[in-house]
This record gives structure tokens, sequence and C-alpha cells, in this order.
């Protein structure tokens, strides 16, 4: 999933602050060490959080890669202003199992628990 | 047996300690609510602290997440790579006897926990601590729930958690003191074209139910309906955590703030619940 690696990216910065510093410099011998596409790599350098909002990365770690693109939030949520629907909505990413919420072998207790025959391992 | 002698919940939002400047009269008193949980925290001397909260992508990518995860050492490190929350680092000492009961008990429950014997806290952990335990000198035995990436837990399972929670409270010396925090919420959008909407509407109606002592109401809301309070508005869980929590399911909460503040586009507040 690209999402997962542009946002793995980030999360590598977040832990790497050396990198990050690399990263602001000159980001190309970065991202080369990710599996990212060249459309990928192109927005993280025109630093274009609409194009990331829009492929999918989650926007906690969208929030979080504005200080390693140099972005104030405020600057990234206007640039993010008119996008489409985030793509990673329950209903379409993982859709319900065929019994439905909850499905046939959870049951929702008084206790809210799950009734087991055996309380203990 | 051990006794809850304190529930509460409170905001984590990193602007609460890290822009302090910016929130305006609205800042003033939503500390002074802060301040109040802090007293009523102290008054009732607790032993432990069972936090129920949510980390923002620092021990956890979507390589690895947990829906549930206990932090089972006795001492925690934090904050991690935050310098904005404009707090200094320092270890939080923990329980690992009691988180790891709590583990145990859980499997034994029907909930398959994870755990982590090196667990590093941010801003979801260490911000109401800021206000709540100012000389870190009570053991937290942090609850992490996945409220940031789907498919995240249901609702009414953390609030089934909680009752779990009290079955270990349950089993612990006899005469031990536990208090149990939730942080987070309540409705704010993070990292999404609506980042700066507060749903005032949704804050006041879960503060209204609270006030009612109708926290079980709240546990039955879907994660749809929740979703209306914006993609922060997960959070509630760990509030949902904290109710489960509760030997009085009627327990009527207080609100001791509420403030929707938009330079910290958060719809920030401080309850306790009477136990």
């Amino acid at each position: 999933m690209s999402a997962f690696w542009v946002g793995k990216l980030i999360y590598t910065l977040q832990h790497n602050p050396k990198l990050s510093q690399q990263f602001r410099e000159d980001p190309d011998p970065v991202m080369e060490q990710f599996p990212l596409t060249d459309e990928e790599k192109d927005a993280l350098r025109r630093k274009d959080v609409k194009f990331l909002f829009e492929l999918g990365v989650n926007p906690y770690m969208i929030a979080i890669s504005t200080r390693h693109l140099g972005l104030k939030q405020e600057e990234a949520v206007t640039m993010m202003a008119g996008a489409g629907d985030h793509p990673f909505l329950p209903s379409v990413w993982f859709p319900e199992p065929p019994g439905g919420a909850g499905g046939e072998y959870l049951t929702k207790t008084d206790e809210y628990l799950i009734k087991t025959e055996k309380s203990r391992a | 047996m051990g006794e809850i002698v304190w529930a509460g919940a409170a905001a984590h939002a990193p602007q609460i300690t890290g822009s302090p400047e910016i929130g305006g009269e609205q800042a003033t008193r939503f500390y002074a609510g802060m301040e109040e949980l802090h007293k009523s925290f102290v008054a009732a001397q607790p032993d432990i602290v069972i936090e129920i909260l949510n980390e923002h992508f620092v021990n956890f990518y979507l390589d690895n997440m947990p829906a549930i995860c206990v932090g089972v050492s006795d001492s925690h490190f934090g904050p991690v790579g935050a310098r904005f929350l404009r707090l200094e680092e320092h270890v939080f000492p923990g329980n690992a006897e009691l988180a790891k009961s709590l583990v145990r008990e859980s499997h034994n429950s029907g909930f398959e926990v994870s755990f982590s014997e090196d667990l590093a806290f941010d801003s979801g952990a260490i911000v109401p601590l800021h206000f709540i335990t100012p000389n870190w000198d009570v053991p937290v035995v942090p609850v992490l729930i996945n409220n940031i990436a789907e498919p995240m837990p249901l609702p009414w399972r953390i609030y089934g958690l909680g009752k779990v929670i009290q079955k270990v409270v349950a089993s612990r010396p006899k005469g031990e003191r536990i208090a149990i925090l939730g942080t987070g919420g309540i409705s704010h959008w993070v990292g999404t074209p609506q980042m700066g909407m507060i749903n005032v509407d949704f804050d006041e109606k879960f503060l209204d139910l609270i006030e009612k002592g109708e926290n079980k109401a709240i546990s039955d809301w879907t994660p749809e309906e929740i979703g209306k309070g914006g993609n922060g508005a997960h959070e509630i869980r760990n509030w949902i955590g904290v109710m489960g929590c509760l030997p009085n399911p009627e327990s009527r909460g207080k609100v001791a703030a509420y403030e929707p503040i938009v330079s910290w586009v958060t719809g920030c507040a401080a309850v306790t619940w009477d136990v």
C-alpha cells in the first residue's frame, strides 16, 4: 500500500531527527530508501498534503508530516481544502463480515463481556 | 480487595501545554477545571492510576497496531520527540504487577489484549498527568486503545474492558486505592481539511449524558455516530473505558470545564465521576 510507505517514511523521520534534517535539506536520498512511486516522491517534494490525504495517508500522520515538510498546521489545512473523502473509511476499507456487526459468535451480554464455557484458562 | 477511589477524564490536546498563549480566557477556564481534577485526585489519595488513553504513532505504526495494549513495565519514559509540548522528559513510575494481572484477567475474559514492556509516553499520556500528577509520583498503568487507525475496536467492547478492570481492582490487596483516568477528546479533527472545526452540539450532548449518569447510552454509540465529532472524537473510547470502571454504572459526572477552543482545534473537557 503506497499510503502505508509514505506514512512509514514520515514515521521514520519522526523517530530520527538527523534523518529528518537530511530530508529537509535534500529529500531525494532519503526517499530512495522507501518503495515510493514517482508521483508520491514528487508530492513530498511539493509538500502536497492534499495529494497525501487523497492517497490515504492516515490523517494523524499527515499532521505529523507538517513538521518534517516545513509546513505550519494551518497552511496544511488550507492546502487540503476541497480534498475528496479519505479513502480509508470503515465501510470501504474493512467491510463488515457477512454476519453483520458483531457476527454470529460475539454476544453482547449484560456485562458487555463474551460468555465463555470456561471462565479461566 | 482494592478500591476505585477516583475516576475522571480530560482532554490531551498538545496545545494545552504547548500553546497556552493562544488559548485566551477559554484556556484559563480550562486550566481551572484541570486544577479541580488535580485537587480531587490528591484528596482521593490514590496509590496507582490506571490511565486509559491512545497514542499518536509513537510506539506503533500501521505495520503493528494493537487494538488494546497494556504497558507492563515498572517505568515509562516521555515525552518522546515532542518538543512542542514544552514539557521536560522524565521517567514515570509504573506498576508491572497490576499491569500484568490486567493482561491475564483480560485474556480470561475474552479480550486478547497486547502488552508492551517498553511503552514511550506521548501527549496522550502526559498532558493530563502534567496537571494531575505534576510530581510524577503516582505509578501509572497505561492502557492504550487504538483510536487513530481503522479498524478501531468497538466502543461497547471498551466499556466491557472497564468491567474487566473492576475485576482486577477487586483482586488487589486490601485497602489499595486505584484511580482511573481517561484522556482525549472531545470533538476535533486532526490532519483533515476540517481541522479547526469543533462540533459543539456533539460535545454538549456527550457531556449532558455524562452529567445525567447515562454513561451506558454513550457506550452504545456506533463508530459512525462518534465520527460526527471528528476523527479525533474516536478518542472518547478512552472515556467509555472509564465509564466501564464505575462501580455504579449510573454515576453522574461533574464537568469541571468544557471549552471549545478553536486555536487548540479541540473541544476541551475535564470531568470527574462520583465513585
